[in-house]
């Protein structure tokens, strides 16, 4: 019951309710004796319960009236067929048209009857017997006018059973066909589940249907990253329903990677309303690698032909079929079609026609002729002939005959040669050149050398002649003061000896000089040469000390000679060794006032070592590096003082340079000097 | 050839003084020459008992000397004593090779000469 109709019934009531107490009211005013009017009063208050009640009772009926009748109503005229029962007996009620014609039964016959009387009932199907009609039966219990009714829906599925049935054949015998094909194939539906797998997909993959269950698995196993790709192609045909999708897959099995052409189609409904479709693969591995081998091959002959730094060309019957880019560069023109369709004849300069020809008919004549390289000069687009050497062959290629022909340009070697001709020439120029430079060079230096001989000559006679100017004089003063002195020139007073001795003396002092300043004069001229004859070096210093013993006797020192008794062989100059012992004894015993001189000389491993030792005043550490710089004594005065030139260290020391040792001081203020002169034994190298 | 005979061969008139004097204070015969060519003349008028033979010499040296000096057999068997100015090392070995018999140094110590002319002498005359 709607709220229209309540409002209906309330309304009725309410219109009734109103006219009653108006038309009360007006009787007992006007036409009513009080006491009557009083009773009507009383009367009309029953009379509004009265009428209350009335009215309710006609408004539930009406409700109750219109339900059932709108529930018959609209059995009656559905167009499903459906029946009405009794829940507690089952029995028919009524049928509305649609289900007296499904039934094949009058409503009248229904009536009284149950559903289950018609036919056998099974699982809500309702099978009727005859026709073998199948029914579906759905009842749902339904309360109208208070009372509980089963309504029944009944609907055919007859036609649709059948059709299930056959289906199911089909697709039965289609996936059978599925899984015995020899190509990889896998049935799937739209939510990823795998209906089925051919035989050959778990041989070639490896993969069972126990371990692919969905394409999800199927694809991360196949795929790995790049699964959620091929995962979309797949859906493709889902999604957007092109149901047919083909493509190259690298997919990974269990025994590697193979590559699959597969093609995926959609197969439309299921039963179960999925769409579903099928991949199927051809395994494409064999031919892609051998495609990929063959383009490899391609591409690297290629490669090797355009990259070629040599020109060539292919020529057929006459005229020339390719030409590679070195020789497009080479032969200055913008492209290869500028070559292309020309005879190879007119690319050469017309001198080199001839022999061309005679050569491409030599290579005509059988396939697998190779000519030699000859040099030919073509001309390039520019008209300015370059050179090439030429090599050629012929074969057979697709039927027809066709030579290859290479060409170096000879440009850069032509170039390198004439660049070596110049360099060469460039070269001798240069040598002859050099070598006049170096003539004059030679004859300069060979002045050079005259001039620095020649001066050397001179230093040398220039010393000579010194020493022979000096002595000379000397010979005669000496000489003639020591034979007055022998008395043979005859008696001498006492003083006229000591005049002669002091004569003497000086000359001696004289000599001594002139002899330090011609041995520095010599060393400093590099005219110092020195002897190199054996001599026993310790007879050596027993000689040089021995002259000096009169002076330690004089001067009162201990002086004490230590020199083993067996000879020891040295090369070298005796004389200037004995100078050097001589001057380092002599200037021992100079500067020793009181104490002792030790001279000691003995071998030690490969050096004669000579060692002057003496307690005399010693020598402070600033000085000694003065005492081997020529005329350091004569600064200071101890020359005049000590008769000497200051030289004799000097020279000592040069001499042992000279001669291959050194000469070394040691020495404290006030305890004394050891000198140490130490040679090596071998003597000098040449 | 006397032995008593001693040529000195040398420039400087006080050096020969010299030498003759300390050598016939010896009792030596002293014959003197000023250069090569003189020493060679007085060898060739006699042959000496010994020469004293001085190396600096004008004109031709005395190594020089020397040498043409012991290319006469009449002098084979003559000492020659040469005399050096102690110029350059090796003169003495110099001296030696040109046909010298022994060397003295200027100055020269007249009682060191005397020695050495005396031995040569008396070997020679031994």
């Amino acid at each position: 019951m709607t709220p229209l109709q309540i409002g209906r019934v309330v309304g009725g009531y309410a219109i009734v309710a109103v006219l009653y107490i108006l038309l009360s009211d007006y009787l007992v005013a006007t036409w009513l004796p009080d006491d009557l009017g009083q009773a009507v009063g009383t009367g009309k208050g029953v009379g509004f319960v009265v009428v209350t009640a009335l009215s309710l009772a006609a408004l539930l009926y009406g409700i109750a009236k219109a339900e059932r009748k709108r529930y018959v109503t609209s059995v009656q005229e559905h167009p499903a067929p459906m029946v009405v029962s009794d829940p507690s007996t089952g029995s028919l009620l009524m049928a509305n048209p649609a289900a007296e014609a499904l039934l094949g039964r009058r409503q009248d016959e229904l009536r009284q009857g149950t559903l289950d009387s018609l036919g056998s009932m099974a699982g809500g199907l309702l099978t009727l017997p005859g026709d073998g009609k199948r029914i579906a039966v759905l009842s749902s219990p339904l309360q109208v006018d208070g009372k509980v009714l089963n309504h029944v829906i009944l609907r055919d599925e007859t036609a649709k059973m059948a059709a299930e049935a056959r289906l199911s054949e089909s697709e039965r015998r289609f996936r059978h066909a599925i899984e015995e094909a020899p190509l990889p194939a896998l049935i799937h539906a739209e939510d990823g589940e795998i209906l089925g797998m051919s035989r050959a997909w778990t041989e070639i993959t490896g993969y069972t249907r126990e371990e692919v269950r969905t394409i999800p698995d199927w694809v991360e196993r196949a795929y790995g990253e790049k699964g959620p790709k091929v995962l979309s192609d797949i859906y493709a045909i889902y999604l957007y329903e092109t149901r047919h999708l083909e493509g190259e897959y690298r997919v990974r099995t269990k025994f590697g990677e193979r590559i699959w052409e597969f093609t995926s189609v959609g197969l439309g409904k299921l039963p179960d309303g999925r769409l579903h479709g099928i991949s199927m693969a051809s395994d494409v591995t064999e031919r892609v690698a051998a495609e990929q081998a063959l383009r490899e091959s391609e591409e690297l002959n290629r490669s090797i032909v355009e990259n070629a730094p040599d020109l060539i060309f292919i020529h057929r019957a006459g005229k020339i079929v390719y030409v590679n880019p070195a020789g497009v560069k080479a032969l200055k023109v913008r492209s290869e079609e500028d070559i292309v369709g020309k005879s190879p004849i007119d690319l050469l300069h017309p001198d080199y026609q001839a022999i061309a020809s005679e050569r491409i008919a030599k290579l005509m004549q059988h396939p697998g002729t190779v000519v030699p390289a000859i040099a030919v000069k073509m001309v390039a687009s520019d008209g300015v002939p370059v050179d090439f050497e030429v090599t050629a062959v012929s074969y057979i290629q697709r039927g027809h005959l066709e030579v290859l022909v290479v060409c170096r340009d000879l440009t850069p070697r032509i170039q390198a040669e004439a660049e070596i001709r110049a360099l060469n020439e460039a070269l001798r120029r240069y040598a002859a050149e050099l070598e006049k430079r170096v003539d004059e060079r030679t004859q300069a230096l060979g002045e050079a050398l005259e001039r620095a001989t020649e001066a050397d000559r001179m230093k040398s006679v220039f010393l000579a002649t010194m020493s022979h100017e000096l002595r000379t004089p000397l010979n005669s003063i000496l000489g003639f003061s020591a034979l007055l002195l022998q008395g043979l020139g005859g008696p001498l007073t006492d003083e006229q000896a000591r005049q002669l001795r002091m004569v003497q003396e000086s000359g001696e002092h004289l000599l001594m000089l002139i002899n330090d300043v011609l041995d520095i004069s010599r060393i400093e001229a590099g005219q110092m040469q020195l002897a190199s004859a054996p001599f026993d070096v310790y007879d050596s210093v027993r000689r040089a000390t021995s002259t000096l013993l009169p002076m330690a006797e004089t001067r009162g020192l201990e002086f004490r000679v230590v020199v083993p008794d067996a000879p020891l062989a040295l090369v070298g100059d005796r004389r200037r060794f004995e100078q050097i012992v001589l001057n380092l004894v002599s200037n021992a015993l100079k500067f020793t006032d009181t104490g002792s001189v030790h001279v000691s000389a003995a071998a030690e491993g490969r050096e004669l070592r000579v060692v002057v030792a003496d307690t005399g005043r010693g020598i402070a550490e600033e000085d000694l590096a003065k005492l081997f710089r020529p005329f350091s004594q004569l600064d200071n005065g101890l020359a005049r003082q000590h008769e000497g030139t200051g030289l004799g260290l000097v020279i000592s020391q040069r001499l042992a340079q000279q001669m291959a040792g050194r000469l070394e001081v040691r020495s404290e203020v006030g305890k004394g000097s050891t000198f140490t002169l130490a040679l090596p034994l071998e003597g000098p190298r040449a | 050839m006397n032995p008593a005979d001693v040529l000195v061969i040398e420039d400087n008139p006080q050096n020969r003084y010299l030498l003759r004097f300390l050598l016939e204070k010896s009792g030596y015969v002293v014959r003197e020459a000023r250069d090569a060519e003189e020493g060679l003349a007085a060898v060739e008028d006699q042959p000496p008992g010994l020469i004293l033979l001085d190396i600096q010499l004008p004109g031709m040296d005395g190594y020089a000397l020397a040498r043409k000096l012991r290319e006469k057999p009449e002098l084979d068997r003559v000492p020659i004593i040469a005399v050096t100015s102690y110029a350059m090392a090796g003169d003495r070995e110099r001296a030696l090779e040109s046909g010298c018999d022994d060397h003295i140094e200027k100055p020269i110590r007249p009682l060191e000469v005397l020695a050495l002319v005396d031995s040569l002498l008396r070997g020679q005359a031994a």
